[in-house]
């Protein structure tokens, strides 16, 4: 292995780089999917080969390929050095690196069971097993239920003097419920909640799939006969299982510092975040605290390091309500915006990335993703129980469901799994055709109350995109319960 | 990798030799593409990729698994027939299973032209620079994306079956934003031939559409007349044409559901005026000649004079219900009218424009109902001409719904896959204004 990757470097740095790294990774990925009573498909992919980043004159090149022969991993090289030096005549920014420190190292997920030595016919027992206990409820007709499974393989090496090993293992049960009243022509569906995590076989296990199934298959029939919600401000309380994706969108993409300046303009889009609100922005009650961090047990985004080869950490991105940081790559830290704003805000200098570089594949080119983005808990004593006792007139949502949010992540909206309608500190019914629509900023600045870290969860997503080609990041977001005041409920309900 | 037709048979037919199963089916792919990202009027990321993927489907009976890779050798080839097997002799029988497929015969598509193909990264910067330059000298900021790719696909099984295709894809796109970040416009082509993506055109509309829209107005959120043009169409309809499952629908869980069972083929869910189908010959779009289970691509109506038509079948579900598969749509194409989106706008009253759409989700199956928002570039248009530009919106609205006031059609043209027109519509719901630029 180790020559392979010293071909790539020494080719790079004798053909004039500055600066090369190579990725050689293997990506295994397993889906066991079924429906009702049979198995809907059952696929073992795996993907290997490598890719080599240069850096001439300022200007990135990138080649990859399946081969893995020195012969090609030179000439692949040498392609990279090649599209360098046909972009420099476009170059206005040249790329600068922050320092970082050379390790020879190995990083592994610390899972307790692989989920690729687990017997199939044992998760599709367990599959349909799901399915099957689903569709004992009354008034439930179809039951899909599913396991993916992800392993990364990744050797890394740099003109840093860095060799870095790291095997990633990635872990996703799910199912979904729908009942159906065919004479009326409705149908609800209802997903489990649980989210995919950075472990082994062993969370599986202690997902309680069959346990959950006839719960989840309950609430699906429920929501057939629900009460159709009443439009207005509404005080929320939003359970992890939802609130992960709302920190997703409307904290995790606005705190990236390449949409921020304009790098992303073209897809994705902006930053309502621009760097001069670092260090003033009132960005949520000051209560509100959210923590990057790539090094968490269990987050789908933690590694060991990144892909520029920077030690993972944690961070600040909002403390007591204020945003004060971004996330970073080596080659984003020197970004003149980014230093003056830090400084003009009287705060400290940072001359190192903190560690966000990611490419989803050997052939995708690795730019900055998305580290576990957490709200912290509240800290006085709070439980779920005691926050809906605390409400007068609200609705308490679980689950994930439909998500959009702008282009600069200001105006979202989203909707959930199963709504109850809370009155006078009580849970009454359930209803649907719910969703929430805010302004980012007012939205956090709502939040009156975070329960403490007994309920504290991560949730997350293994298919977060960006970019162009489009990747996928997988990435956690931990939070407790918490509450919003007055939010802009919808009825979406619609006729035709 | 690029692997010709007689080699990707030979692979097929050495893939097939190490098989042990009843039936198994192969099907291999792979390419180069190479992208170009600029950003701040500076070229920032490039890349180059040659891929190759080999994936086997193996059947003992009814029991069957997938199982895939991406390399070549005799042992790869090996090993991932018998990754399949293994999985697939402990997979229960399928009681929806359905023999592969034998021979086929194929429309004669070549979605290949050699100017993609040869395309080099020096091609790609020159398309970057039609809008870098004039950013530059205008004092706004480009941002954009330019790739090329030519790949090839190959389907073959142990019933004899055998398909191969070369195919080149190149797509243009660009954001252009005043410096304040007041303004912002967009513009992109793609085709399959590189030589016929006119980044010039794209590029000039982003950056008249980013002048345009920086002095924007605020109109109140409600339910207005809009003209969306064909890049705002094909983001919105596109999710109706994901929701034309004939099985979903016959199992009640669909838009295109009938109430106490079966679905609505046969039933109007347009306006008159809206003709929907698939033509992977078109020699606009050109789609693949088969899809991953080897069946032939076809020409498909899906909504007639606004009469629903068909639904997509699979292969079970069609033989369930007795009737010839439809095969997947392969493209979009409504029928639009004659006439341009000026000629359009020239003719109506009053309504929004909307250049695009961005970050459209399902809010609600049942009917279909979408939220997502509009960006780079939203104006006012009263009597006939574009007044001023206006803040963006959040929308919720149902494509089917929307096709059911459609008031004014320009003639279709190529968006990505599709082949669509600007469509006016009496009314849309746009329901709480953005900040977003």
């Amino acid at each position: 292995m180790r020559d392979f990757l010293d071909t790539a470097l020494n080719t790079a740095t004798s053909n004039g780089a500055s600066y090369a790294d190579i990725r050689i990774s293997r990506h295994k990925n397993q889906s066991i999917r079924t429906r009702e009573n049979r198995v809907d498909g059952i696929s073992n992919s795996e993907s290997y080969g490598f890719g080599v980043r240069v850096l001439v004159d300022g200007t990135w090149g990138f080649a990859a390929s399946h081969r893995l022969t020195k012969s090609n991993v030179a000439k692949i090289t040498k392609r990279a050095l090649e599209i360098a030096q046909a972009n420099k005549v476009a170059q206005r920014l040249p790329v600068e690196l922050a320092a970082v420190d050379s390790y020879e190292d190995e990083w592994l997920s610390p899972i307790k069971k692989d989920p690729f030595q687990v017997p199939i016919d044992e998760k599709i027992d367990l599959l349909l097993t799901v399915n099957a206990e689903a569709l004992k409820v009354d008034g439930a007709k179809y039951c899909s239920s599913s396991m993916l499974f992800m392993n990364e393989e990744k050797h890394f090496a740099s003109t840093e003097g860095s060799y870095i090993f790291q095997n990633i293992h990635r872990a996703w049960p799910s199912f979904t419920v729908t009942a159906i009243d065919m004479q009326r022509g409705e149908f609800e569906t209802r997903s489990l909640d649980v989210s995919p995590m950075g472990s082994g076989y062993e969370y599986v296990d202690q997902s309680n799939l069959i346990e959950q199934a006839p719960v989840i298959a309950a609430e699906a029939v429920q929501k057939l006969t629900a009460k159709s919600v009443e439009p207005g401000p509404k005080d929320l309380i939003l359970h992890p299982s939802h609130l992960w994706l709302t920190i997703h969108e409307s904290v995790g993409h606005p705190t990236e510092l390449d949409r921020a300046l304009g790098y992303e303009a073209n897809y994705a889009g902006t930053s309502f975040l621009t760097v001069d609100k670092m260090g003033t922005l009132k960005f949520g009650s000051d209560i509100v605290n959210f923590v990057a961090d790539k090094t968490i047990d269990n987050g789908l985004a933690t590694c060991g390091y990144d892909d520029d080869g920077v030690k993972t950490t944690e961070w600040h991105l909002v403390k007591d309500g204020i945003f004060i940081d971004y996330q970073t790559t080596r080659d984003q830290v020197h970004w003149d915006e980014y230093r003056n704003a830090r400084k003009s805000a009287g705060l400290p200098e940072v001359n190192h990335s903190y560690g966000c570089s990611y490419g989803d594949s050997w052939s995708s080119i690795p730019f900055q993703r998305m580290p576990n983005i957490h709200l912290e808990p509240g800290k006085e004593s709070l439980t779920l129980d005691d926050l809906i006792a605390d409400t007068e007139d609200g609705i308490y949502i679980v689950g994930d469901a439909s998500y959009s949010i702008d282009q600069q992540r200001y105006n979202f909206q989203f909707s959930g799994q199963s709504f109850f309608e809370i009155k006078k500190g009580k849970i009454v019914g359930m209803l649907k055709d719910v969703a929430y629509q805010a302004n980012t900023q007012e939205f956090w600045n709502s939040c009156d109350a975070i329960c403490d870290e007994r309920s504290w969860e991560l949730g997350g997503s293994y298919y977060d995109g960006k970019g162009q080609p489009g990747q996928s990041n997988a990435v956690s977001h931990g939070c407790s319960p918490a509450r919003f005041r007055k939010v802009n409920v919808l009825n979406t309900q619609k006729q035709i | 990798m690029i692997l010709s037709k007689s080699k990707s048979r030979n692979i097929i037919e050495r893939a097939l030799s190490f098989s042990t199963a009843d039936e198994m089916r192969i099907n291999l792919g792979g390419g180069r593409s190479g992208n170009t990202r600029f950003a701040l009027n500076s070229i920032t990321t490039s890349g180059d990729e040659d891929t190759f993927s080999i994936q086997v489907r193996a059947y003992f009976g009814k029991q069957h698994a997938t199982a895939s890779g991406t390399e070549i050798s005799d042992e790869a080839l090996k090993r991932v027939v018998q990754t399949a097997e293994d999985a697939a002799r402990f997979v229960p029988e399928d009681p929806e299973y359905v023999p592969e497929l034998g021979p086929q015969k194929y429309l004669p598509i070549k979605p290949y032209f050699r100017s993609t193909a040869a395309a080099s990264a020096k091609q790609r910067v020159n398309g970057a620079q039609s809008s870098l330059q004039p950013a530059l000298e205008n004092n706004l900021l480009s941002a954009g994306f330019f790739t090329n790719r030519h790949g090839f696909s190959a389907v073959g099984n142990s019933n004899k079956l055998f398909g191969y295709y070369r195919a080149t894809n190149a797509s243009f796109s660009v954001t252009t934003r005043t410096k304040d970040g007041t303004g912002s416009g967009w513009g992109s082509d793609s085709s399959r031939n590189i030589d016929q993506v006119d980044y010039q055109s794209a590029s000039k509309r982003a950056l008249q559409k980013a002048q345009g829209s920086s002095q924007s107005k605020t109109l109140e959120p409600g339910i207005y007349p809009v003209i969306m043009e064909p890049q705002a169409v094909a983001d919105f309809i596109r999710f109706g044409s994901y929701a034309m499952n004939a099985r979903s629908a016959d199992e009640g869980r669909s838009f295109f559901s009938k109430a106490g069972g079966g679905n609505k083929i046969g039933e109007q869910v347009a306006g008159d005026n809206i003709t929907l189908r698939s033509d992977p010959t078109h020699p606009q779009l050109l789609g693949g000649p088969f899809g991953g289970d080897g069946l032939p691509a076809k020409k498909n109506t899906w909504i007639k004079d606004g009469v629903l038509q068909q639904l997509y079948y699979d292969r079970y579900w069609a033989k369930k219900q007795g009737i010839e598969p439809t095969g997947y749509p392969s493209n979009i194409i409504i029928e639009g009218e004659q006439g341009t989106l000026d000629e359009l706008i020239s003719n109506t009253d009053r309504a929004v424009l909307v250049t695009r759409f961005w970050y459209i989700r399902f809010v609600d199956p049942q009917s279909l109902l979408l939220t997502g928002l509009t960006r780079d570039g939203t104006f006012w248009v009263e009597n006939g001409r574009i007044q001023h530009a206006i803040k963006n919106f959040r929308f919720n609205e149902s494509p089917m719904a929307v096709l059911n006031k459609v008031t004014g059609m320009s003639t279709p043209v190529r968006i990505g896959g599709s082949m669509v027109p600007a469509i006016r519509a009496s009314e849309f719901n746009f329901a709480s204004l953005s900040d977003a630029v």
